[in-house]
């Protein structure tokens, strides 16, 4: 709908506006009362309570306030920095962790999120509208956290990306 | 001595007896020329016999690797049908993709000539106004925020006719319907089930490289059908699932790990009334007449080895 009366959006614009994946949105809708709409066409409002009840957060948004002259390395630190001042005890979607990035920093903080996960840091669980992330089961957790953060210690999973 | 009768009885006895041994001789020639005939009938019946006998074995071997490779062609045969009713079916949703375009564009038009409508001009200007400083409310009093608002409300209330031309679903086309195809399948079993596929005949790229713009035919299916799957599950009690979409030999299949869990339901049946709801209240799919057939195959069909 061209006419500016009408801000109706498409599932694929309101995925893109989102930045999440277009088929979690559509899993996530499905599940509401009513289900999907008949008609997939959604308006700023619908938009607005989508991002409120699918839990989206920008772990980026936030300024850097680590320094570090390797692009990589300062990511990798930020975000052992946010989520050690997160509280994700109930999980969140594992897409937040990454969103708000761009590009090849999106890319790498993706990978970043799986070495972590591999390396025990965080614990991935499956839902019905895409996958989600809590805090790890490593016994020292804190301790590798700000080892991570302070660029003074990074376990083997994470070096492998730095290599 | 007489000449009456010169020949004696004896010699008579062993001429008799001469002659006998003559007939003997040529019956028992003839009876040996006969058996040995016969044997050699015999003999040769046995040797076409054993060559029969070998050619039947071979005809019944070769019997027996066809009938093995009857299956392997069954299989080969359903791959082939199964490929080629999905690439049907990705065409017919290209041409139906053009046609909800068209569908669009009628309910769009309609819309337009409603906002030409001389009688609702002022409002809209109004409308128009208000969308453009609607930003800036929160700087007002509270006030004149309120006065404003209500009054909005009333131009809104007054404009209801076009907002309601264009809330309406998408104009039917007048062309004829068409029911396309989408597979699935379960393994083991639907009793006890640990892994479901669906294929759905659209271009695995949908998922991939998600466009971001209007959505096509065959992302709202892709979408739907995602949906629709999801709040199967769901209804079943199948919350903590893994989904994974992967690309069956160009198409988007939409695979779910059911991780060991305990279903409440009946997984077909609730597949069976998600889609049949899909296709009954879908606008875009009922404006297009598109219809879905969800085939169930087993997963031996749609192993690596492709189509």
């Amino acid at each position: 709908m061209t006419d500016p009366m009408f801000d109706y959006y498409s599932l694929s614009e309101v995925a893109a506006r989102l930045d999440i994946h277009p088929f979690d949105l559509s899993r996530y809708l499905a599940l509401q009362k009513g289900g999907i709409p008949n008609e997939l066409r959604f308006s700023s409002t619908q938009i607005d309570q989508m991002a409120l009840g699918l839990g989206l957060q920008s772990w980026w948004s936030e300024s850097f306030i680590l320094e570090d002259g390797n692009r990589s390395r300062l990511l990798i630190r930020e975000l052992a920095r946010r989520l050690y001042n997160a509280d994700i005890e109930q999980g969140t979607r594992a897409d937040n962790l990454y969103r708000g990035l761009e590009g090849n920093d999106y890319n790498f903080v993706r990978r970043v999120v799986n070495a972590f996960i591999k390396c025990k840091i965080l614990r991935s669980f499956a839902t019905l509208t895409g996958v989600s992330v809590t805090l790890g089961t490593l016994d020292d957790l804190d301790s590798v956290l700000q080892q991570i953060q302070s660029g003074e210690n990074f376990p083997a999973e994470i070096m492998a990306l730095l290599s | 001595m007489t000449t009456e009768n010169n020949t004696s009885d004896l010699r008579l006895n062993l001429k008799q007896v001469q002659e006998w041994s003559a007939q003997q001789d040529l019956h028992w020639e003839k009876k040996d020329t006969e058996l040995k005939r016969a044997v050699q009938n015999t003999q040769q019946e046995i040797q076409r016999l054993q060559t029969r006998l070998v050619e039947l074995t071979a005809q019944q071997k070769d019997m027996e690797q066809q009938a093995s490779q009857r299956e392997d062609e069954e299989i080969s045969r359903m791959r082939q049908a199964i490929f080629s009713g999905l690439e049907s079916a990705n065409q017919a949703i290209g041409i139906r993709d053009t046609l909800l375009n068209k569908q669009r564009t009628i309910r769009e038009n309609r819309l337009n000539q409603i906002l030409q409508e001389p009688r609702f001009q002022e409002k809209i200007a109004e409308y128009r106004q208000f969308q453009q400083t609607e930003s800036e409310l929160m700087k007002l009093p509270a006030s004149y925020r309120s006065a404003i608002l209500e009054h909005h409300k009333a131009v809104r209330k007054e404009l209801e006719p076009i907002f309601m031309s264009a809330e309406q679903p998408l104009p039917r086309t007048d062309k004829p319907g068409k029911s396309i195809g989408l597979i699935a399948s379960i393994e083991p079993s639907f009793l006890a089930p640990t892994a479901m596929a669906i294929v759905v005949p659209v271009p695995f790229s949908v998922y991939t490289q998600p466009s971001g713009g209007q959505d096509s035919l065959a992302e709202i299916l892709a979408f739907r059908c995602c949906g629709a799957i999801t709040a199967a599950l769901h209804k079943i009690g199948l919350s903590e699932v893994t989904f994974h979409f992967a690309d069956f030999n160009g198409f988007l299949s939409i695979q779910v790990r059911l991780n060991g869990q305990t279903l409440n339901g009946d997984i077909k049946q609730s597949l069976f009334l998600e889609f049949e709801h899909l296709q009954n209240y879908t606008s875009e799919l009922q404006s297009v007449r598109l219809t879905l057939d969800l085939a169930w195959v087993d997963p031996t069909l749609l192993s690596e080895e492709g189509v």
